[in-house]
This record gives structure tokens, sequence and C-alpha cells, in this order.
């Protein structure tokens, strides 16, 4: 299972799982091949705001193909 | 019944073994080297949790232990076998491109927090626009010559990229293809340059499969 490979120790333990919780959202929801045309997108039961935005921020950077 | 892809491997589809979600088993749907690696879905298993993702990203970890796998946007659906079928047939060349790129290498994130009292602090007086522009700008500068401070990390990588977000908390995210035995290698290198740094903080999580490299430059 990934987990943290590394995390400064100024950084309290709860905000790198935070950390960790975003990247595995941002890989699975904004990576990966797309299977043009079967593709089904949906927002996982996560009722933080930041996570949705790091998401976002992904999709719209690929989308302006930056 | 429609079929939850996991990722595409370059290996005959007898060999794929294994259980996928809410315990159904994992199959290969290819022809000559070229396998989609899926397990039937059921529409009222859709319901997408943080559980489900771990278990996901769990499963093509297992998966990747016996080769090299191009991972899937979850949740990609396909109709059946004849649509996973079409899909490899049309796309050969882009997947095995791509499974040449990443064979052997994994993902590693790296993601940059203000330190304490660095980060994005509320106007305790109220700004005019072109003051919040400018402030803003000023913090993006600031993120931007902390991302910079990174670039010694790339010798350690295949590819990578480095974004500056409009993130108040955490305004770097950086992505690295790197090979396998060289993931302690990077860490070791991130504690150093972490530890040189003085407004940013570290994190590295990983190994991610490779979701940010499969089509040639990281999403």
């Amino acid at each position: 299972m990934s987990s943290t490979v590394y995390s400064s120790a100024r950084i309290e333990p709860a905000r790198t799982q935070r950390v960790t919780l975003v990247d595995l959202i941002d890989r699975l929801l904004a990576g990966g091949v797309v299977v043009h045309g079967h593709i089904r997108l949906a927002v996982a039961d996560i009722d933080l705001v930041d996570l949705d935005l790091a998401v976002l921020v992904a999709a719209t950077d690929k989308a302006a193909g930056r | 019944m429609t079929l939850l892809l996991y990722g595409i491997a370059d290996c005959p589809p007898g060999q794929v073994d294994g259980v996928g979600l809410h315990g159904r088993p994992l199959r290969g749907v290819g022809e000559n080297r070229l396998t989609a690696i899926v397990s039937e879905y059921a529409q009222a298993q859709s319901e997408q949790t943080e559980n489900t993702m771990w278990d996901y990203e769990r499963i093509l970890e297992r998966v990747m232990e016996r080769g090299t796998v191009l991972p899937a946007r979850f949740p990609s659906m396909l109709r059946n076998e004849a649509a996973a079928l079409s899909m490899l047939r049309e796309r050969r060349c882009e997947f095995e491109s791509a499974l040449e790129r990443i064979r052997g290498a994994v993902e590693l994130s790296v993601r940059g927090a203000w330190r304490a009292g660095e980060e994005a602090r509320p106007a305790t007086s109220p700004m005019t626009g072109t003051e919040y522009m400018l402030d803003r700008l000023r913090l993006h500068q600031r993120a931007s010559e902390a991302g910079r401070r990174l670039d010694s990390l790339d010798a350690l990588a295949r590819a990578s990229r480095m974004r500056v977000l409009p993130n108040p908390e955490v305004p770097l995210a950086g992505t690295y293809l790197v090979d396998r035995e060289r993931v302690g290698k990077f860490a070791d290198l991130l504690g150093e340059v972490d530890e040189a740094l003085d407004q940013v903080d570290l994190v590295c999580t990983g190994p991610w499969p490779p979701f940010s490299f499969v089509d040639g430059a990281p999403v």
C-alpha cells in the first residue's frame, strides 16, 4: 500500500495523512488511462473541500494543456 | 455485465488472476500480449468511497508485482469484452509505447507546504482588488522560488513535473517517475533538500502506480 516515503519532521502526522489522501484522489480521478466514451467519473464521498480542489486543479491544468 | 478496467498489461490474458473490487475475480481480456485487466462490476456497487479507492490502489499494486501495468483512471467502465478488445486494437501503439516508458518505475508525489508563519494569511485590513492580486502574485513567486530548490531531484527521475498551485497551505505539487530501486535514494536526497529549505516543508508519498505518466507528459 502506498504511504509516506518521507515527511519533514516539522509537519504534523495528521497533515501528512491528509496529503497522502489528496495524492490518492488526485491520481485515481485525474490520472491514468482514459477509456474514451466509456468513462464515468464520480466524486468520492469525502467532505474535505481541499480534496475536491486538488482534483479540480489537476483536471483544469490538464485541460489547459500545461 | 459492465466491466471495471484496472489497467493495461503486456502479458497474455491467461496470466491475470487475483481478486478485484467487491471480491470479484480479476481476469484478462486481450490478444497478442496486450491485456486489459478487468473484473465484473454491477451498477449497484458503484458508490465511490475513500475505502474503495484505497482498495483499487492496493489491487493495482498487487497486479504490478507481477509485471508492468498502465493504471486506468478510476472508475473506468467497459461495456463488455468486445469493447475491451476494440480499445486494445485501436490504441495498441499508444499502450505499448507507454508500457515501455514506465517499465520498472513507480510514481512518487512530493508536496511542499508553507512552514508555520509563511503561509498566506488573511488580510488584517480590507484590500483593494489590485492589492489582493499583488499579494497572490508575491505568494506565487515565493512558491516558484521554493520549487526551483527541488530541481536536484530531477537527476534521480526518468520524468518529472513541478506545479505551483493556488493553494494557501500547500503550494507545491511535484510528481516524479522513478526507477523502483532508486526510491530509497530519492527519499534520502529529498531529506537533504528539505533540511536546506527555510520556508517550505516537504512530504513525499508513494510509491504509486504511474498514474501521471500514462500518456507521456504527466497530468
